[in-house]
Parts: C-alpha cells; sequence; structure tokens
C-alpha cells in the first residue's frame, strides 16, 4: 500500500529483486556523468577499467552468472591500490584520492546486490562530482556540475520509483528539487564562515602543476613560458590605459647574480611600510589586479606602485608580495606612477646592486673595456652597449641556442648573439656592474592583451619578460629594456605578434610599422573568435570576482552592510540554519498552499480522515475507492464503523453526486474533526483503535 | 428508483445460476445500449443468456450461427422478384430483431463480420441503396470461442473496439452447477419466463441512463485511466476515446443498476475489465493466455490512484 506521496515518487520498500538491466544502465550513466570531468587527468587505463567493470557487470547480468567471488574482488582491490601507487608514487592526496574513489566505485558494481548497493553507487557519484571542484571552480563546470546533479538525483528517483514510464516526471522532479535546494545553498555560501586559505584548504599538490614566474632566472627559465597561454592575472584600470610600451607588470627584482643565475636577496621581504616614491600626482594609475593562483608569493604591479592593499608586503625594490602562497584567485587593489623613482641610494646598497662574481667579472670584462673605453660617463655607456647590442648582430629568438656552463653570457655575447629577454637583460645588467654601475634585473611580465569586451587587459605566462634596472645619481633607479633595442616589435606589439611575424619568416627589426601592423593584422574571422573568447573570459571574471572571489573580507563587509557584522564562527553558523530553516518552513508552506488550491474542501477533510484511520492501521490503497474503502475500514474498525460509513457517504455524496452545498461540507468537515479530534496523532486514541497492531 | 430493475434481475438470475456479476454487466451493456461480446467456451449458457435477457424485456430475439461460408445477404436480408407484383420485395435477414445473437462470430469470413459491425455501429443497413433502420433496441450479444483458432478469423483489435463490453461466463460454482443438475430443463424455464418490460420502457430507462450524474471528480479519475494507459509501459496501445467514452456510459448505466443517480469510481472499477479489457492489449502477450489480458486492466486499476 502506497502513501499519495508530495513528489510522486515512492521509497523503495527494500522488497525489489535484484537491480534489473536498465536500472544498471541508468546508475553506469549518472556514474558516467559524474566522472565525466575528471577523464582528462585520469590515467587511461583507470578509465577503461572503469568501462570494463560495467561491462563485467552486463555480463553477469545476461548470463545470470555469480557474481565474483570475495577473494577475487579482494584481489582487485589490492589490485587497484598497487596500481595507483605505480602511477602517482602515493595514495594520498588530491590526484590519488580521486582516482582511487572512482576506481573502488567502479568497482562496486562488481558486487551490486540490490537496490541499497545502487544507491551506494548514486551516493559515491556525488562525492566524485564534489572532487571535480578541486581541480577547477569555473563557472562552465560548475554549470555542467549542477545539471549532473540534476541528472543524478533523477537516477536515484528512478531506480526508486516503482514506474520507470515517465522519464519526463522523474526529471521534472528531481530539478524541482534541486531547485528548491538553491537558496539553502545561497544561505550557506552567503553565511557559512570562512577561512582564508584555499576552498576546500587543498593540499600542496593541487598547485603543483603550476608553472609560473620562478625567482631565479637563468637563460631559458622565461623563455620556457613563452609556448604557456594560461592567463597569469588580469588587470583592471581606471581611467586612460596605458599603452603597450608601458605595461610593464614588476613582478620580483633580482640583484644578485650567483651560479650563473639571477636570485633574490635573501631577506627580500621587507616591510609593510615603505616611504611612498617621488611623483607625478597627476599621473598616477588605479588599477585592481585579478591574479591567478600560481602557488607563488609574488604580485605583480605596473611599474612604478606606489600604493598597495593591505594585506601585501613591499619585497625589496619597491615589488609587492603575499606572506603565503596564492592558492586561490585574489583581487588587488593598488596605485602606481609610471614617472615614480627614488633618490636614494645606500652604501649597502650600492655595494650589493654593484656585486659580480669573480669568474663573471674577469670572463666579461675586456667587454665591458671596450665598450666603456668610448664612453664619457654611465650614460653613454648604457648607449654604447644597446648599441653593441643593435649592431653587432644580435637577434631575438623564442629558440635560443643552450649556452655552456662555465662562461655562458661571454659566449652569448661573443658567439651564439640570440637570445630572449632574459639573456639580454642579464647580459646588459652584467656588463652595468662590470663597469660598477649599480643595475638589477626585473622579472614579471610585459603586454598584455586588452579586452575590449571587459575592459581589462589580459596577461598571459608567455608574456613574461626581464628588464634591467640601473641607478643613475641624477634620476634614480631606470628601466632599461635591452630587449626593446634588439627586437622592438616584442615591446611594442607583444609576444603575440612577434610569434607572428616569425612564422611569416620575418627578419626582426626589419619592418617599419605600418608593415608589422598589416603583417599582424587579423582576419574577420579570428577578430570574430577573439571577441568571443574576450566576452567568455569576462563572464568568467565576474564569475571569480562575486563567487569565487566571495571570501572572508568579502563575507565579512556583506554581513557589515546586512548589520551582523558583529557575527562570527558559532553566531554565523547559527544564523545560517535559522535562515535555512526559515527558508525550508516557507518552501514548505507555499508546496502546501499549491497542493491545497488545487483541493476541493471536502478533498482535504476526506484526507485528514484517511489519515486518521491510517493512524489506526487502515490505510487506503492510492486506487480503493473511497466506498470500498469505507466498507473495509468500517469492517475492519466495528467500533467507528457508523461514524466511518457516515462520513465516507457524506464524502461520495459531496465529491460524486455533485452535492456540493456551503453546509453539506460544513457538516462533512464537522464530521471529520469530531473523528480525528480535531488534530491528529494522539497516541492514546491510536493504540486503542488499532486493533490489529 | 424502479422495482421492475430488481425483478428482471432475479428473473435472469432464475435460469442462470449463480452468474449475477456477468448478468449485471450484461444489463449494463443493454441499458448503455452497447454490444456485447461474450468470450468463452461452447456450452456455457451463451445462448440461454441471450434468449433470456430478450424474453424478460419482451424483446424479439433472432439468433445467427456464424460459419465460414455465411455472406452479408445472409445477415442483412435480400430483395427477392415478386413475380405477382412484377416488384422486387425486400426480405429482412434476421439482424432486423431486437436482440440478436451473433453465435461464434469468429467463425464468419472477415466481409460477413463487418457486415454485422457497421450494422451494429450504424444501427441502420443499406440494402439497394435505401437504408433501412433496425429496432431502436437493437441489441447484438456476438459470442467468440477463445480456444478454437482453426479456420476461424479472429476479430482484430480495431473491430474489437467497436463491442461495448467483453465479458467471459466461466464455469458455474459447485452448488449452481449441482441445482443446474437437480433442476428441470434450462430451455423450458426459459420458454416460461415471463417478460418483465416491454421495449418502451427498455427506450425510457435508456435514455435515464444519460441522467445520471458523472461529476467532475469522477471524469478526472476516468481521463487519469486513459490517460494511464496511454503513457504506462504495461500497454502496447492505449484506451481510444470511443472507449473513455463508453467507460463513462457503463459507469452510468452501473451506477442506475445500483439503484443510485450519480455515478462513484467503484462503478468505474466494476466496469473497467468488461468496457477496457478487450482493448488493452499488454505489452507481452502470449497466444491464448487469458490471464494476461485481466492482469492488465488490474495494472491500469492499480497505477491510477483514485482523485
Amino acid at each position: 500500500m502506497k502513501k499519495p506521496a508530495l513528489f510522486n515518487f515512492s521509497i523503495s520498500t527494500g522488497l525489489d529483486p535484484l537491480p534489473d538491466q536498465q536500472a544498471l544502465v541508468a546508475l553506469s550513466l549518472g556514474f558516467a556523468l559524474a566522472v565525466s570531468p575528471h577523464i582528462e587527468h585520469l590515467p587511461v587505463w583507470l578509465s577503461l577499467a572503469t568501462v570494463g567493470f560495467f561491462l563485467w557487470r552486463m555480463w553477469i547480468m545476461r548470463h545470470a552468472t555469480a557474481i565474483p567471488g570475495r577473494l577475487l574482488r579482494y584481489g582487485l582491490v589490492i589490485a587497484l591500490v598497487f596500481l595507483v601507487y605505480r602511477h602517482y608514487g602515493t595514495v594520498l592526496g588530491r590526484d590519488a584520492g580521486v582516482a582511487l574513489l572512482v576506481g573502488l566505485s567502479a568497482m562496486k558494481y562488481l558486487e551490486i546486490r540490490d537496490f541499497r548497493d545502487c544507491m551506494l553507487v548514486v551516493f559515491l557519484s556525488y562525492m566524485i562530482v564534489l572532487t571535480s571542484f578541486l581541480y577547477s571552480q569555473s563557472m562552465l563546470l560548475g554549470g555542467y556540475l549542477l545539471v549532473v546533479v540534476i541528472l543524478l538525483t533523477a537516477v536515484m528517483q528512478y531506480l526508486n520509483h516503482s514506474d520507470r514510464s515517465s522519464l519526463h516526471k522523474v526529471l521534472k522532479n528531481s530539478a524541482l528539487l534541486v531547485g528548491l535546494a538553491m537558496p539553502l545553498g545561497l544561505v550557506l555560501f552567503l553565511l557559512f564562515p570562512r577561512v582564508p586559505i584555499g576552498l576546500f584548504g587543498l593540499p600542496g599538490d593541487s598547485h603543483a602543476g603550476m608553472i609560473g614566474m620562478s625567482d631565479v632566472v637563468r637563460p631559458g627559465s622565461i623563455n620556457q613560458l613563452n609556448e604557456n597561454d594560461d592567463i597569469a592575472f588580469r588587470a583592471d584600470i581606471e581611467g586612460q590605459v596605458p599603452s603597450m610600451q608601458q605595461r610593464y607588470w614588476r613582478g620580483i627584482v633580482l640583484g644578485e647574480y650567483r651560479d650563473n643565475a639571477w636570485r633574490k636577496h635573501k631577506r627580500y621581504l621587507q616591510t609593510l611600510r615603505m616611504p611612498v616614491p617621488e611623483h607625478d600626482e597627476e599621473n598616477i594609475v588605479n588599477y585592481s589586479i585579478l591574479l591567478e593562483p600560481s602557488n607563488e608569493r609574488w604580485v605583480f604591479s605596473l611599474d612604478l606602485p606606489i600604493k598597495k592593499p593591505s594585506t601585501l608586503y613591499w619585497g625589496r625594490g619597491q615589488t609587492l608580495m603575499t606572506t603565503t602562497p596564492m592558492v586561490e584567485r585574489t583581487r588587488y587593489d593598488m596605485s602606481s606612477a609610471p614617472g615614480a623613482r627614488f633618490n636614494s641610494l645606500s652604501e649597502a646598497e650600492h655595494e650589493r646592486y654593484t656585486a659580480i662574481p669573480e669568474t663573471v667579472n674577469a670572463s666579461l670584462q675586456d667587454i665591458a673595456d671596450d665598450l666603456y673605453g668610448q664612453s664619457r660617463d654611465t650614460r653613454s655607456y648604457i648607449d654604447n652597449v644597446l648599441e653593441f647590442f643593435r649592431s653587432e648582430g644580435f637577434t631575438y629568438t623564442l629558440q635560443p641556442p643552450l649556452l655552456g656552463n662555465d662562461t655562458p653570457m661571454r659566449q652569448f655575447l661573443l658567439e651564439t648573439r640570440k637570445g630572449y629577454c632574459e639573456h639580454y637583460a642579464s647580459a646588459f645588467t652584467l656588463l652595468m656592474r662590470v663597469a660598477d654601475v649599480p643595475a638589477r634585473l626585473v622579472a614579471g611580465y610585459q603586454g598584455g592583451e586588452w579586452n575590449p569586451q571587459g575592459e581589462y587587459i589580459t596577461v598571459r605566462q608567455s608574456d613574461a619578460h626581464a628588464w634591467t634596472e640601473v641607478w643613475l645619481d641624477e634620476l634614480g633607479w631606470v628601466r632599461i629594456d635591452p630587449t626593446a633595442v634588439v627586437a622592438p616589435e616584442r615591446i611594442e606589439y607583444g609576444l603575440e605578434a612577434l610569434r607572428l611575424l616569425v612564422e611569416q619568416g620575418t627578419t626582426l627589426g626589419s619592418l617599419n610599422n605600418e608593415q608589422i601592423r598589416a603583417a599582424i593584422a587579423r582576419p574577420a574571422m579570428q577578430m570574430l573568435w577573439n571577441r568571443t573568447v574576450w566576452f567568455l573570459d569576462d563572464i568568467n571574471t565576474s564569475w571569480y570576482l562575486w563567487v569565487i572571489g566571495y571570501g572572508k573580507d568579502e563575507q565579512e563587509s556583506l554581513l557589515k552592510r546586512l548589520g551582523l557584522g558583529s557575527l562570527t564562527g558559532t553566531g554565523l553558523l547559527i544564523t545560517a540554519f535559522v535562515t535555512i530553516m526559515l527558508i525550508a518552513v516557507v518552501q514548505g508552506m507555499l508546496l502546501l498552499r499549491r497542493r491545497g488550491r488545487r483541493q476541493e474542501p471536502a478533498v482535504f477533510w476526506y484526507k485528514r480522515f484517511c489519515s486518521r484511520l491510517e493512524e489506526m492501521g487502515q490505510i487506503r490503497g492510492q486506487s480503493e475507492g473511497p466506498r470500498d474503502f469505507g466498507l473495509r475500514a468500517a469492517q475492519a474498525l466495528p467500533g467507528y464503523g457508523s461514524q466511518i460509513t457516515r462520513i465516507t457517504s457524506m464524502y461520495v455524496n459531496i465529491h460524486y453526486a455533485d452535492k456540493k452545498e456551503d453546509t453539506a461540507i460544513l457538516r462533512f468537515k464537522q464530521a471529520v474533526k469530531s473523528f480525528t479530534g480535531g488534530r491528529l496523532g494522539r497516541r492514546a486514541e491510536q493504540k486503542e483503535g488499532k486493533p490489529d497492531a | 428508483m424502479n422495482k421492475d430493475l430488481p425483478a428482471i434481475r432475479d428473473q435472469l438470475n432464475s435460469v442462470i445460476l449463480g452468474k449475477h456479476h456477468q448478468i449485471d454487466l450484461c444489463l449494463c451493456s443493454l441499458l448503455a445500449r452497447g454490444h456485447l461480446l461474450i468470450e468463452d467456451l461452447p456450452g456455457m449458457g451463451k445462448t440461454i443468456l441471450a434468449h433470456a435477457l430478450a424474453n424478460v424485456m419482451g424483446l424479439a430475439f433472432s439468433r445467427i450461427q456464424f460459419t465460414s461460408d455465411l455472406l452479408p445477404a445472409d445477415i442483412l436480408g435480400v430483395s427477392i422478384f415478386d413475380a405477382g407484383s412484377s416488384q422486387f420485395s425486400f426480405h429482412e435477414g434476421p439482424i432486423f430483431s431486437s436482440v440478436v445473437l451473433a453465435d461464434e462470430i469468429n467463425r464468419a469470413s472477415p466481409k460477413t463480420q463487418s457486415a454485422l459491425l457497421e450494422a451494429m455501429e450504424e444501427r441502420q443497413v443499406s440494402i439497394e441503396g435505401r437504408v433501412r433502420n433496425l429496432p431502436a433496441s437493437f441489441f447484438v450479444i456476438a459470442t467468440q470461442n477463445p480456444l478454437e483458432q482453426a479456420g476461424t478469423f479472429p476479430l482484430p483489435e480495431s473491430q474489437l473496439d467497436r463491442f461495448f463490453m467483453r465479458i467471459r461466463l466461466g464455469y458455474p460454482d459447485r452448488a449452481s452447477e449441482r441445482s443446474l443438475l437437480e433442476g428441470e430443463d434450462r430451455r423450458d424455464r426459459l420458454e416460461g419466463l415471463p417478460a418483465v418490460i416491454d421495449e418502451k420502457q427498455l427506450l425510457a430507462w435508456q435514455q435515464q441512463v444519460a441522467t445520471i450524474n458523472a461529476s467532475q471528480a469522477l471524469l478526472d479519475y476516468v481521463q487519469d485511466l486513459v490517460e494511464q494507459s496511454r503513457n504506462a509501459r504495461h500497454f502496447r496501445i492505449g484506451l481510444s476515446p470511443r472507449a473513455a467514452l463508453d467507460l463513462v456510459h457503463a459507469a452510468r448505466a452501473w451506477a442506475m443498476l445500483m439503484e443510485r443517480d450519480f455515478v462513484i469510481p467503484e462503478d468505474v472499477q466494476a466496469v473497467l475489465e468488461p468496457v477496457a479489457g478487450h482493448r488493452l492489449s499488454p505489452v507481452v502477450t502470449e497466444q491464448g493466455d487469458i490471464n494476461i489480458e485481466s492482469g492488465a486492466v488490474a495494472t491500469l486499476l492499480e497505477l491510477t490512484p483514485v482523485p
């Protein structure tokens, strides 16, 4: 006997026999959907094994053979754990954990005996859906997983449904259920106490694969990024957008040259406060940076930052950094002044920025002497060096030749003369230091693509760049980019354009501006494509700003605006809980009202009557007519016989004989009320009125 | 409402023993002006039932034994040249009767079958360009033997749909059979059966059926049933609108038989099997397995909640 349920689905009675093939196919469909986002990072053998387990189970079902024995199943589990260990080198952590979860869930197929096991696979599928967020929190994935959750819920209903005819109804129900859960999720999202670490407090391996700006620059280290189109950060600039030549995004200042590589000084992190450098008040750019997680601490800012958000620290050489590696996308608001400069260089600093290892010094001495010999002062020495790069056959290349380990810079300057930005910046800085001119290498990004759709600049890993800063007594630190001399196209049009020119076989530096523009002009189709990409990127950025970026600070400011600023921790949890309860009550009332609106008063009271009888052990079958039920109930409950018969006949008269006069309904209502005792569930009566219990 | 109705039931029950429900269904079909198909083995009392019905109602009765060489003219009638008046005169066939028993309808050729079915549907016969009306109380009881299939033309589903009801008589229970064995010859009793009412009274009753109240809630239930039969995967073919109409009509007639002036869901449930059983094909059909069809109606009933 089934109760008429609110959502027209019934709960499994546990009497169901072995699930049939249809149920298994539905289950696998749900499972496959849940696993689908993982396919790209799961090992191929595991995906194949998952399919294999499913086929195996289907074969077992078709041939009605027994499911594999316990020994075989244990063997399979051990084999899976071993294989996962061999593949990842561990069974812990995100990747191996997900692989184990997927593999073991798939193995569950082999021992599905009843519907309870099916439900277990569904729940595991929900769990797998959750793990997808460990890899990406993009809006696209979020939307996809929402659909998957609806389908999984539908599968769960389908499994429990005695009548599997109407797929449409099942889908509608599950969409309704997920829809009802949405406001509850929203409340939790807004009010659940935030912790200022990643979304799930991810273990370290979640960002292990990231490549980004490294704090050690040696020939080839920036070069390895030039194929990487991952986004490093986005910059949303207020007012005038700086031109390509001005877009130097300062990251790390590397002042120490050791073992043929530029490194940052020890005790790089300096202070929360720095003297504001001298700058032109009218030339300030305000902007915000949306930084992708990099697992590093460098925050990139337009040359030269003068104001920073309170959460960041100043690093050496007017750079910005966080205290802990960034594992989530973060937004920073800051200000820069393009012409700002410092006017003092202490003795110690002078020494630090002219230090050079003896061997390097020796290897470059003759070249520097040659170039310095013709100069009168530091400035003309700089000009000479730049002229040397320009006229002595130096070329800019995306695939620089490898350099030896002994004196790579000498080899580059005299022999190969082919290099990427770090070669030129490195050689230039060293030549400065040989001549006792304070100089340092700055690693960061240069350029970036303007997204007219969202009006921000997108900077990719491939825009990574290195340049030099030289101390001139009268000007302070001056940015000099030797790459601009060798390959002005790189600076003026960006790496993307440069790559295009190289593909076309152009000799860099041979074309004038118009020719370059013609050469890199994009066809209309590509522009359309670009526009689409920009548009999607804009939506995605908003998603990260408003949804993923909703962290502790945002929560606090929201609460303050709601007048709940004083709430923390437990208080928040209680508020969330109470709000959820309220929403659930409102939803329940709306649903009841919707049901009630379709219901005539007589039907409503008849249902009360039936509920009361149900408590007394007489359950009306959904297909049982009221008269038949009345007769049956009256027979089973002789003490109430006349009352039951009277109420039933009143109901039949109202409902089917259309005798719907108000008085009749009122009398019927009173009869039902007096029968149910005005309320339902009186325990004493329940016991009395249950003769067959 | 009417004391003649119980009297009729009593009379019929005295001839056909232990078949109260089937007799009620039979009367129900007659009241609703629908034709009846009795599917059963020979010797179950089909002919006696039909004959008794005609007698009690005071109606003319004729019987047509269907055979493979039966022609449409054998049922409808023929025009014969009368030498005396030098004119064709029409000789009415056995169908021009109030109660027609079409015995073993599946033995005749499809052509002959369809002649009968058309007459049933139209309640008139057109022969040689002239339309001849059948009696107002025209009522066909066709019988079909479900087991013997050799040399027969079983009625296809589309033809079955034209029958208002299909019932089975089934074997009598032990007590009824004993009194059958002890008692006098049924055919003799048949002769002595008095006419309780006349055709006029029957026609009045038939009109009264339409006045029985079917409430919105009840029509909801009928529609739910029909919809369920079209949605559920248990049935190959759902119920037609004609079936739905017949269902309401049968339920009304049933309510009238039960001496009520409104229909309740139980009425619909009582007539669902005879009205829908032959129009509903379950998905798995085993040849000759009649139980599975009654199972289909039971399933339909089970699946559809009563509003």
